[in-house]
Parts: structure tokens; sequence; C-alpha cells
């Protein structure tokens, strides 16, 4: 049989692979290089002047004793209840995910898509709903009377917790979804129950992927605002996370502070999320 | 030993009907079938994942059908062998024992005995991913032989591995199991691993058991097509059985050949490919022998298997290289072909 | 690659946080901090003397102690200036009525209850004992002694106490007068049987018989002032600052002095549901009255029409401050108000770029091709439902406008950002918003007419569980010292005089 005609030279195979190379990476860097620019144009910007007083926007901001004051305390409330929601939401999604992975529902779609619902609905509109079930329902008002809820700090966390569990418990499903249940037959075939299964083969394998929940769910709760104004209200000093006390300074048209939040955002996340890198090991799924 | 009643469960796609059949002590059963046969979802079911509708499983006795996995003592080493990834080789081995909370000096002495019978000893701090597949079958053997096991089931044991380490495998597990006298039930695709290692066989078919035999009942005397063809035995022809002589169909020239057989009517005739002799054309044979064609000259290595066509059936042969040689076998070239009687096998009376 | 180049950022931004965190406490610089002591607080003093230099290094109170009248008067000749300490809120009325109180500088550290003291060894004078207060018409209580006029507060307190509980009469006769700094020494000297004084005079001479019940006299404070002429420095700043919070507070109870009544109320706060464009004064608001009640008011500032939202679905809260009084008329119609007062005015002005590169000076101008100009949304902010009523009064056409309008911005501060930003040349804003932008605007006023200004209101809601607390607020706010606080911030509080007013 004859051999049909192949450019055999190697170095023209090696150069078409370099332009698609090329191009792929493009893309990359063109959208990396974007939401940097963004970020960096924001920093760049508190070190411009204010024309009348000729001082720098940034030294305006670090120089109010009492906005200094207030954004620690919204770095110190931020970090705690997104740390706490995520906290939280890992552990119930653990069991939940494990259960909707290994386990056979009838109404499984249905379960399926109410997880995802909360993710869907407009943020502010979940907050105005969980405002509604927690004032306006039987079951929810009386939760509100024994835990209060509405416009106090638990607040934060639950509208928190409201959006952002979903993501624990999809990266969960998909992490549990991976590990083959074959490990935890042959544990049981060697004389584990089906806790001890889970508990020494199922979550040591999915380590990663709690990691990865842990970090979906803390960064969508430290960003979120919406619900947490409607539910929790945007009470200075009280229940001003900083996306809320970025909200509340554009509103006083404090716009260097609003900017210096977005900077100071950026750092307090890229260092969380290195810190959670490390933790993670070998990367994590997405 | 054990005893599987009359097993039946429908999972997904898979129906298992009828599941009848037995493991005596220290026996080395075999199960073979093709693949999508429901042998997997047997050997869940002896393991304890999912409970028949119906029938029993009894384990030396004991009526196991309701027991959970953990309770049954059975050892289950998967396709793939599913070693713990997260533990060293040495913590996937004592799994088993450390569950049974054994003293830790006799954890340390059945490791140290297993690993050095399967030549593992110095693997015990690697980790599953850094071991090669014939490292890791003997690692998944080891942790499943240390819990002292009423029985051991390996599915497909020698799937993901090249030919020749697939023999020393099967020597070497047959080799443990009589060492250590385990009850064990190896399920297969390929019969002709399991032929070194069976002591008895029980081939599957869409669910079903259809025959259970020696490896040289199963090998010799097929009781179906199926089994026949699964074995290997590709010369598989209707015919009329008649006073011991055998009148095979649909050919336009009488081929009769001289059988065995116990009873007259209509029946298969089987003989394998090995079985058959091949004489240059116009030798003289007295015996079940006829004239046919060579059509393929396929190499096979060590063997050579010819086509021949006889007026419409075409005939296997496996011959060595010598004998191909010797006879200067051509594609096109007129043949003698021989049945012995003692090779032929009838199916269907 | 970009692994180490966030480990860089990441360097770099701690150490900005590090540096920028340095150079605050740098910006101290040491400092003495004048505080004018009346006598019968040293020990108080004391207590909150150690607590501070605890905390502040670099700042120190320098004590000045005088008896409470020569401390009056030298204050109200203005000899002397500082943080004044006192009982009050009577021992202060002199100085505050010679206009030398710094207004809403007033913090209270607690209240000081009043008791009847006897002498802590047996002596002739008491052959029983004084365990209530209507002991003291007793036989056996010979004589009781009870602070004079010169002691304000103590003093007339006494008497509300023993008139409200119809002993005076009884014990006219066996009472008499001394300066308070005696009155210890005399009980303890046995020179009488018992006498009324506040808790902190009491020492180890004398033992406290009982306390005088509080429903029968207005509540003595221990509080802190500042002297109109005290130059506010960063000294004196965290030296008010350290009054008014708990780690000042907590140590002088050893010393006699009690919790403000209105702080333990305050463990339910008031809350207010507050038009985020109104947050700068209501932030001062709130923390004046504190300071000046002891009430603490949160707020949550939000859109007023999200603000309705969340009262008619939470059904709770005690104060609604919109940014317009249709919000206000539609809570009214809900039937959730009260009570409510126009406290503050919003008046549209024109806000441009700084320098008026496009020259505008009036409504007109805006029609002027080429200019850019950005209004509130109509349905969502206040001062886009009032814009074309504002416009039509002064004769120009919202349609003739819409030509020219480039965006439309859900709330007041979106629209004073987008001037600030460049987005837009010219908006129409309120007054009070605009202030805020000074520093990166120009503001271009139009006459007032009856038609251009829109009242802010501040309502008390039915569901309020502190009635009489936020009747306090809404006075406070709707007051004097409220309408200072908004002019500060900006606003117009008196249409006499605008806070930008036209040019001719």
């Amino acid at each position: 049989m004859l051999e049909p005609k192949v450019k055999t030279s190697r170095s023209r195979g090696t150069v078409r692979d370099l332009n698609l190379r090329l191009i792929l990476s493009t893309f990359l860097f063109v959208y990396v290089g974007f939401v940097l620019m963004v970020f960096i144009s924001n920093a760049l910007w508190l070190g411009r002047e204010n024309q009348v007083t000729h001082t720098r926007y940034i030294t305006q901001v670090i120089q109010d004793q009492e906005m200094r004051d207030g954004l620690w305390f919204s770095i110190k409330l931020s970090l705690e209840t997104s740390l706490i929601t995520s906290v939280i939401a890992i552990l119930i999604a653990i069991p939940s995910a494990y259960a909707l992975s290994r386990y056979k529902f009838r109404l499984f779609s249905f379960l399926d898509t109410v997880i995802d619902l909360p993710i869907v609905v407009p943020p502010l509109i979940g907050g105005l709903a969980l405002l509604i079930f927690f004032k306006q329902s039987t079951i929810g008002n009386a939760i509100n009377n024994v835990v209060p809820i509405v416009f106090t700090k638990t607040g934060i966390v639950v509208a928190q917790f409201f959006v952002a569990s979903a993501f624990s418990i999809r990266t969960l499903k998909a992490t549990f979804d991976q590990i083959n249940p074959r490990f935890e037959a042959v544990a049981r075939s060697l004389g584990c129950t089906s806790w001890q299964a889970m508990w020494r083969i199922a979550l040591p394998l999915a380590k990663n992927g709690i990691i990865a929940g842990l970090v979906m769910t803390w960064a969508r709760a430290l960003g979120e605002f919406g619900p947490i104004m409607m539910l929790a209200g945007a009470t200075p000093g009280k229940t001003d996370v900083l996306s809320v006390a970025a909200f509340l300074s554009m509103s006083s048209g404090r716009v260097e502070v609003s900017i210096a939040i977005v900077v100071l955002m950026v750092l307090v996340a890229t260092a969380t999320l290195i810190t959670f890198k490390k933790l993670g090991g070998q990367g994590y799924i997405w | 030993m054990i005893e599987v009643r009359g097993l039946g469960i429908t999972l997904g796609e898979f129906n298992l009907k009828d599941i009848n059949f037995t493991v005596l002590e220290q026996e080395y059963a075999v199960i073979l079938g093709p693949t999508g046969s429901g042998k997997t979802v047997l050997v869940e079911c002896i393991v304890g994942l999912h409970k028949p509708s119906h029938g029993s499983i009894h384990l030396d006795g004991i009526d196991v059908t309701n027991l959970k996995p953990e309770e049954r003592h059975v050892a289950y080493v998967p396709q793939d062998y599913c070693l713990f990834p997260h533990m060293t080789v040495k913590q996937n081995i004592e799994f088993g024992m450390r569950r049974q909370r054994l003293p830790e000096n006799e954890i340390n002495d059945t490791v140290k005995k297993l690993t050095e019978m399967m030549h593992i000893q110095g693997l015990l701090t690697r980790h599953p991913l850094t071991l090669s597949g014939g490292e890791k079958q003997r690692a998944a053997l080891c942790r499943a032989l240390a819990v002292k096991p009423r029985l051991l089931l390996l599915d497909e044991p020698l799937a993901a591995v090249d030919e020749r380490t697939r023999e020393l495998m099967c020597r070497e597990l047959k080799t443990v199991q009589r060492e250590l006298g385990t009850t064990t039930i190896h399920v297969s695709h390929s019969f002709e691993e399991t032929l070194a290692v069976a002591d008895k066989i029980g081939v599957f078919e869409r669910g079903q058991i259809v025959q259970v035999g020696t490896p040289h009942d199963i090998f010799r005397r097929p009781n179906s097509d199926f089994v026949a063809g699964f074995t290997g035995s590709e010369n598989v022809f209707s015919c009329r059985i008649d006073q011991n002589m055998c009148n095979i169909l649909n050919v336009s020239a009488d081929i009769k050949l001289r059988v065995d057989a116990c009873s007259n009517g209509d029946a298969r005739v089987v003989i394998r490919p090995e079985d058959i002799r091949l004489h240059p054309a116009g030798t003289s044979i007295a015996d079940n022998s006829f004239t046919g064609t060579i059509s393929n000259v396929i190499n096979k290595g060590a063997l050579y298997k010819i086509l021949i066509q006889t007026e419409g059936l075409e005939w296997s042969a496996l011959i060595s290289r010598r004998e191909c040689l010797d006879m200067n076998i051509e594609e096109g070239m007129p043949i003698t072909v021989e049945a012995p009687v003692q090779s032929l096998h009838v199916i269907g009376l | 690659m970009i692994g180490s180049f966030k480990r860089i950022c990441n360097t770099l931004g701690i150490i900005a946080i590090l540096a920028a965190a340095a150079s605050c406490n740098a910006a101290y610089s040491s400092e003495r901090v004048k505080v004018l002591v009346s006598s019968e607080l040293k020990s108080q003093f004391r207590v909150i003397d150690t607590a501070f230099s605890k905390k502040y290094r670099k700042t120190s109170l320098d004590p000045v102690v005088l008896p409470l009248k020569q401390l009056q008067k030298q204050v109200n000749a203005g000899k002397q200036d500082g943080i004044i300490l006192t009982l009050g809120p009577k021992d202060i009325t002199p100085i505050d009525k010679a206009g030398k109180l710094a207004v809403g500088s007033q913090v209270i550290l607690g209240d000081v209850p009043l008791v009847v003291i006897v002498p802590n060894k047996s002596c002739q004078v008491t052959k029983g004992g004084v365990c209530n207060f209507n002991a003291l018409t007793m036989k056996h209580v010979a004589s009781i002694a009870i602070g004079d006029l010169d002691s304000a507060s103590v003093g007339t307190e006494t008497m509300n106490a023993l008139s409200k509980a119809k002993l005076w009469a009884k014990v006219k006769s066996k009472t008499q007068r001394m300066p308070l700094e005696k009155l210890v020494d005399a009980v303890g000297s046995c020179k009488v049987s018992a006498a009324i004084v506040t808790l902190n005079q009491v020492t180890s001479r004398v033992k406290v018989a009982c306390y005088v019940d509080p429903k029968l006299y207005e509540p003595i404070q221990l509080l802190a002032v500042r002297s109109t002429g005290t130059k506010i420095t960063p000294g004196v700043d965290r030296a008010i600052r350290f009054l008014s919070s708990k780690a000042a507070r907590d140590p002088l109870f050893d010393t006699g002095i009690r919790e403000h009544k209105a702080i333990k109320m305050s463990r339910n706060s008031l809350f207010m549901f507050c038009g985020a464009g109104l947050r700068e004064p209501a932030t001062k608001l709130i923390n004046t009255f504190r300071k000046k009640t002891g009430i603490r008011v949160e707020a949550t500032f939000t859109g007023s029409g999200c603000l309705l939202a969340q009262i008619t679905i939470g059904q709770s809260g005690d104060l609604y401050m919109p940014g317009e009084e249709w919000y206000m008329n539609q809570a009214k119609a809900r039937g959730y108000v009260t009570d409510s007062k126009i406290v503050t005015y919003f008046i549209p002005v024109i806000m441009v770029q700084k320098g008026n590169p496009k020259k505008i000076h009036s409504l007109k101008d805006l029609l002027k091709p080429g200019v850019r100009v950005g209004i509130g949304e109509p349905k969502a902010a206040a001062i886009g439902d009032f814009t074309p009523k504002f416009l039509k009064a002064n004769g120009v056409s919202m349609q003739a406008l819409k030509k020219n309008v480039v965006a439309t911005f859900g709330t007041a501060p979106e629209l004073g950002n987008s001037i600030k930003l460049g987005a837009v040349d010219a908006t129409i804003q309120w007054d009070a918003v605009a202030s805020w932008y000074l520093d990166d605007v120009d503001v271009i006023a139009v006459p007032i007419t009856k038609k251009t200004i829109s009242p802010v209101p501040l309502g008390i809601l039915k569901f309020t569980k502190h009635r009489d607390e936020a009747l306090k607020f809404l006075e406070f706010v709707s007051g004097p010292e409220g309408k200072a606080i908004f002019k500060s911030a900006g606003h117009t509080i008196d249409l006499a005089h605008p806070r930008f007013p036209a040019q001719k």
C-alpha cells in the first residue's frame, strides 16, 4: 500500500504548534491583563491629589482616624462572618454532597435544582425573600424570636450562607462523584462499617475538594452585598462588612474610601487565596 | 466454603437468574464470561453490596444473605486493585487487621509474612501511585489475605497486565492460594489465563451459569455453542448423528465422521483447532478425513492458524511453524484434513 | 510566573498596610490635657487617669482640683479652660448659662446614687439602725445633716427626695445644712446620727444604711464636659473619646459610680431606618445624642424606598428618616407612623465641574448643545422625582432638557459621584449632597421658591417599644441642636439663609 504524502519536516510541525499556543495564550493573557488593569487603575487613582486640599486621596483616607477605625472593624467583621459561613457551609455540605453522590433518590433532579436556586435568584431579591421568611412566616418568625437574625450580625452569616452554600455542595458533590465508590466497598469488605468507610476513606480522599469548596464559598460570602443589606441592614459599626462599608462610603460621596476598600479587598483576597492554596496542596477542582 | 442458591437480582441492565454454584474449602474457582455478562454484579452480591431479590448465599454453612459486608469476612480485590491512595502500602495491608483491633505484634508479623511471600517487603513505605501494575496487585492481595477471610474474591485481576507478567502472576496466585489455603473465586473473561489456575470453572452467559466443570471439561466438552466459542473451539457444525456416525449438514459432498455419541438425533459437533491434523493432499487416512482447500494462513507467532474451506464449511486448524514449513503450506493448496474420533465432541444430545 | 507575581503583590500590600499603621502611630506627639476636677471627685479622677494612661502613653491628663463654686467662677470668668469633671446636671447649669459650655460635648460617665450614711462605730447618737429612708423620722435618729444649697445637685436632690417621700416636715427640725465636704466628717465623728450624701463620698468612717429610692429624685450624674475656650487638640479629642467609652466607665464602679440608667436601657437601643443620602448628619446626630443622653441609636442606611420595604416586611423599628416627604406619606398611609416632624430641607442646585468649564450659570444654560447632563432616576431617587417639578417652577421644560441628558442615576450620591469622576458636565442635585463634593465641584444656585424645596421628615414608627426615648430623639433632632448639626453637614435649615445663596 502507498503511504499518503506527509510533511515530515519536524521543524514545520513545531511552528504550527507554536501558532496555536500563541493564539490560545493570548486569550488567557488578555483576560488576566484586563482584570489586573482594572484593579491597578483603582490603586493608582488613590495616589492622585484632591484639587482643593492638595492631599492625596490615599492620605485623606489613612489620616481619618474615625474612618480607619471603621475600616478596621469592617475588615474584622468581613473576615469573621465569611469564615464562619464557610465553615458552617462545608460542615453541612459534606454529608449532603455525600448523600447526593452516593445514594439514589427518586427526587434527585428536584433536589439538585433546589440546591442551585439561591445562586440563580438575584442577590437583592434573595435578601428580600429571607427578610419575608424571618418576619412574615410563622416558622421564620419563631426562629427569629429565639435567635435574633433580622438586622443583627447573625443575619450577616445567614444571608451569606443562603447564597454561598450552594458552591460548597456543588464542589463537594463533584469531588465525591470522582472518588471511586469501590474504595469504600473494599474498605467495607475489610471490616469497616459504612460510617467508618466514609470517615476513613471518602473524606481523606476528598480533602482537596473540601478546601476548594471552602475557598469558593468564602470568596462568594466575602463579596456578597445585597442579601446582607436587606436582611442584616447597613448599620455602621454593627453590620457593615467591607462590601456594605463600600456602599455606605459611596452613598456619602466619599468615593476615595470606597476605592480604598476595593484595593483592600483585593489584597485581603489575594493573601487568603494564597494561604488556602498552600493548604490545599496539589491544587483544586474548580 | 461458599454456596450460592438460586440467586437472582436485577440491577440496571444486568439480570441475574437462578445462580447456583458451590465452591469447596480451599478450592480455586473461576467464573468465566464475556464482558457485560453480569460477573461483577454477582461478585458484588457475594461481597454484600447489593441485596438479591431471590436466593441465598451461605459461607461456611452460615446464611450471610442478610449480613452487611463488614460482617461477612469476604475479602474483595476489585479491578484496578483500589489500593487506598492516601495511605502507604503498609497502612493498606494493615487496614483490615486494624479494624479488627488485633495486637500490634500480630499485625506486624502478618504483614511481614505476607509481603515476603509476595516479594514486596521493600515497598512498604511507598504510596500506591508510585507502584507498577504487578506491585499493586500483590499489595492488594496482601491486603485481602491479611484478614484471613473466609473467601477471596478477585475481579479480573489480570486484565490490566501484559502477557508475560500475566503468566508469572497466574503462577504466583496459585502458589499463594495453595500455601494459605484460602477459598478463592477468580472472575475473568479470558479462558487462557484461567486454565492454569482453576480447580473449577463456571461459565457465565447473560446472567446465568451455563456450565460448571473442571478446566478439562469446559475445554474439551463444552455443552453449548457459546461455551465452545468462548473457549476457543471454533469448529462447531450442525450434524445428524446416526449410530455413532455424524453427518455434517449443509455440505454437498458427504463428510461423515465417526463419533462417540450416546444417542441419535440432530446435534452439533465440535473439534478444537489444535486437534485437527493436516496431511498433504492425496495422503489416504483411514478414518475421519476429508479434503479441503487452504483459504488463509495466519501467523500467530509460535503457531500458525490455517483456515480450510470444504464445500461451504470453514475449518480452522492450529499447527506449529515446523509443520507448516514441512508441508509447504500455502494459500490455495489442497490439503487433507483429519478429525480424530477422540477429539470430536457432541453437543446437544 | 503568575504565582511569584502574586506573591510580590501580596508582599507589597502587606508592607503598605504596615507602613500605614506605623505612620499612624508616628502621628502622635505627647500632650498634656487639662482636666478641671470638682474637689469631691478626686478619687474618681484618679481611677480614670490610671485607666487612661494605660491606654495612651503619650497623652497625659493634667488635673486642676477646685471646689465646685470656685471652679464654676473661674470657668465663667474665662480663667480656666479644659475638660470639666463634675456632678450634674444641675452643677453645670451656671456654666451653661454663662455660655461657656461647648454644645454637645457632654459625656455621661454614670449615675451617682443618694444614700443615707450612719457612723461606722457605735456612738451616743445612734441607738438604733436606719434600715430605710422613712426611718429617718424615728426618734432614735437624733440629728440629720444634708448638703447646703451651694452643693447644687446633691443639696437640691436631697430636698426633692425628702419632700417627695413626705418626710421633710417631720425631720425639718432636726436637720442641719452644711457644706458637702463636711457631711461625711460630721457623721464619722458622731456629731450627727445620719446624713444624706452621694455614694462616691462614702469613706471607711461611715457606713451606708440604705439607698434612697431613685424614684424620689432626679438622677445625679457624673459628667465630663468641655468648656468653649478649650482648643480641640488630638489629645483633647482622645480624652473625650476615652471618657465616652466603656474603658472609662467600668473602673468607676468601685468608687461609687453606678451605670447610667439610659445606658442600661440601651442594650436595646433605638433602631432607625435612614436614607443613604442623610448618612453624614445622621451619624453626627446619633453620636451627639448618645453623649448627651446616653441613649444609643443604631441606623441602617439604604435607599428610602428599600427602607420602606424593610419596614413593611419587618414590622419593627423605632424611627424612619427618608430622603423625601413622599416616602413618609407612603408610610403614614400604611399606618406605620405615629409622630413626625420636618427636620431639614433639601434644595436642588446645579453641580458643575470645578472651574465651570462649560460656563453654566442658570438652568437655561443646561440646554446648551454639548452639555452632558446627569439627573436622578424619577422612580428611584428622590431628586429624580423632584427634578421635573424643579425645572417647571423655573420655566424650563423637562422635554427640552432630555436632549442633553446622557445618564440617569438611582441615588443622590451616585449622581454626585458622576460629576466628581467626570462622567457628566452638570447635574441637578440636592444642596446638602452637593456640599460633600465642594473640593471637586462648583455649585450654581437658583433662587428658592415654595415649589422648589423638599422637606426631610423624621418619624416615629408605631412598632417602637421605646416611645419615650424615640420622642426624645425626635425633639433633639428637630430642635436647635439638631438643626445646628444639619447645618454643619451642609444642609439648609433656614429658608431665609440657604446653604448656597443664589447669585443676583
